[in-house]
């Protein structure tokens, strides 16, 4: 088994905040009962094209005009190591969320090394602040529901853009909602002038961990929401198989036209 | 006599010499495999990079020289583009391909302005069931600080051509690029055509040239 720790990547979706979740669970299902039923073309991994283009414009809006120029300033005016220590603790806070996963998948040995990890920085790490257990040999997975419902056979079925959460398919976005149930601090019911500060936190720190992959994809793609949703499609499905994505994907190699007149004979 | 024999043995010597450089000559050094091409390309980027005598802007132009040398830019336009490739004229195949090679040299050179002192290690390689061969690689570095970790996997797909491995694909923790092109330019070539990509990729590549030269002229 390759031990591969998280990484930040244009593809990358990590949890985004709570409070949205809450609000997203119920836009959810409200989604899934409107369109069950609704398979359209099986080869087409967008049947929702249109939507999804609106919501991934407007989530871009709400980017530029706000979440970016907070998550610019919080990486200016924070110093780095204080800020290091701000995204080890919401990590630490959510990982019981991938512990349960590897679970789920039999990734027995892996559930134990994550626990490990967990215990280790929640007690010597202080609360999760310092991540020590990497230099231990325990490095951070990245696993969530989708790609255990992936591996118990769940097709993704449509893609589809979610309002301030990214890209996701109705099968990985049950993610966001099992996150919201399997993280400890949701039973501590706590008042919102807790929450809406820490989850505001955990917002803006993760967009500015995401600033490389949006100055990578706003220099290589030429239609970004289309580049997004490939990216996002593939990464899950390399995720899914670990790496050895199926032979399909290979297809993109064949079509070459070395075969071909090289030169296009004159009409 | 005495020197009869010496000149048979100096000759037969001479023979022997010449015949076994010739034989050295004939199967002299191997042709490299894939995993070597990649290792040469990967030690020798790194070095340009961590070279403390050279300019940002050296080091733009040498990483981006090696690219040039290494990457089949024109295999890797046309798979890019799929099927549809086959119904342009010469002059639109040139003119994308042109447009495509500079679009991928100008994201090569911004990546070296971003080096930060990260490790590329290969990990491991493979043959595909078309002759092509994929090595794989890891870059290890330090994320904001911390302990130093793997940041990303890139593999490169390398085919042979003209007794050269060039690469033809590069993919970034399990996305191919050439795949992601090839979706995006599936959904323009279905919108607009051929001249809208070509239009497209044109704006991309004069707009860098525009942050180019503002930041040149910012630096003086």
């Amino acid at each position: 088994m390759t031990k591969k720790p998280a990484t930040k990547t244009p593809m990358q979706n990590k949890p985004i905040s709570f409070l949205s979740r809450g609000v997203l669970s119920a836009l959810l299902f409200l989604a899934l009962a409107c369109c069950t039923g609704c398979a359209g073309d099986p080869n087409n991994p967008d049947p929702w094209e249109k939507t999804n283009r609106f919501f991934y414009n407007l989530n871009d809006g709400f980017d530029r005009v706000a979440l970016k120029p907070v998550a610019d300033a919080y990486v200016k005016f924070i110093p780095q190591p204080i800020r290091n220590g701000i995204g080890n603790g919401f990590d630490n806070l959510l990982y019981f969320n991938v512990i349960s996963n590897d679970l789920l998948q039999g990734k027995w040995s892996q559930s134990l090394g994550d626990a490990g990890r967990m215990v280790t920085n929640s007690t010597i790490g202080i609360g999760g602040i310092l991540d020590v257990a990497t230099g231990w040999g325990l490095p951070a997975h990245d696993n969530d529901f989708g790609i255990t419902l992936a591996k118990w056979g769940v097709k993704p079925g449509p893609y589809i853009v979610i309002p301030l959460l990214g890209p996701s398919t109705l099968r990985d976005s049950s993610r966001y909602v099992y996150e919201y149930f399997s993280t400890p601090i949701t039973y501590l019911w706590l008042p919102y002038y807790i929450t809406v500060p820490l989850y505001s936190t955990q917002t803006i720190d993760l967009r500015a961990r995401l600033n490389d992959a949006a100055r990578f994809r706003s220099e290589v793609a030429i239609d970004p929401y289309v580049f997004t949703r490939n990216a996002y499609l593939q990464y899950r499905d390399a995720k899914i198989h670990e790496g050895k994505p199926p032979a399909t994907t290979q297809s993109i190699y064949d079509e070459d036209v070395d075969a071909e007149p090289t030169t296009r004979p004159a009409k | 006599m005495r020197l009869n024999f010496l000149l048979a043995f100096i000759c037969a010597s001479l023979v022997t010499l010449i015949g076994s450089s010739l034989v050295f000559a004939d199967d002299a050094p191997p042709a490299p495999t894939a995993r070597q091409v990649m290792q040469k390309i990967v030690t020798d980027v790194i070095g340009i990079l961590r070279d403390p005598k050279l300019s940002a802007e050296d080091k733009r132009q040498k990483v981006q020289q090696i690219a040039y040398d290494n990457i089949n830019f024109q295999t890797m336009a046309r798979l890019s583009l799929g099927r549809p490739w086959r119904d342009l004229t010469d002059d639109q195949r040139t003119r994308y391909s042109a447009e495509f090679k500079q679009h991928v040299s100008n994201t090569y050179g911004h990546t070296t302005d971003n080096y930060n002192n990260e490790d590329v290690n290969v990990i491991g390689d493979h043959q595909e069931a078309d002759g092509d061969w994929t090595v794989q690689t890891s870059i290890v570095g330090s994320e904001n600080g911390g302990p130093r970790k793997e940041l990303v996997k890139v593999d490169y797909r390398l085919r042979k051509q003209d007794d050269q491995w060039k690469v033809i694909d590069f993919t970034v923790d399990g996305v191919s690029l050439i795949s992601n092109f090839r979706a995006q330019f599936q959904e323009i070539m279905s919108d607009g055509g051929i001249e809208q990509l070509i239009q497209l990729l044109h704006d991309k590549n004069a707009a860098n040239d525009k942050e180019a030269g503002d930041k040149n002229s910012n630096a003086k």
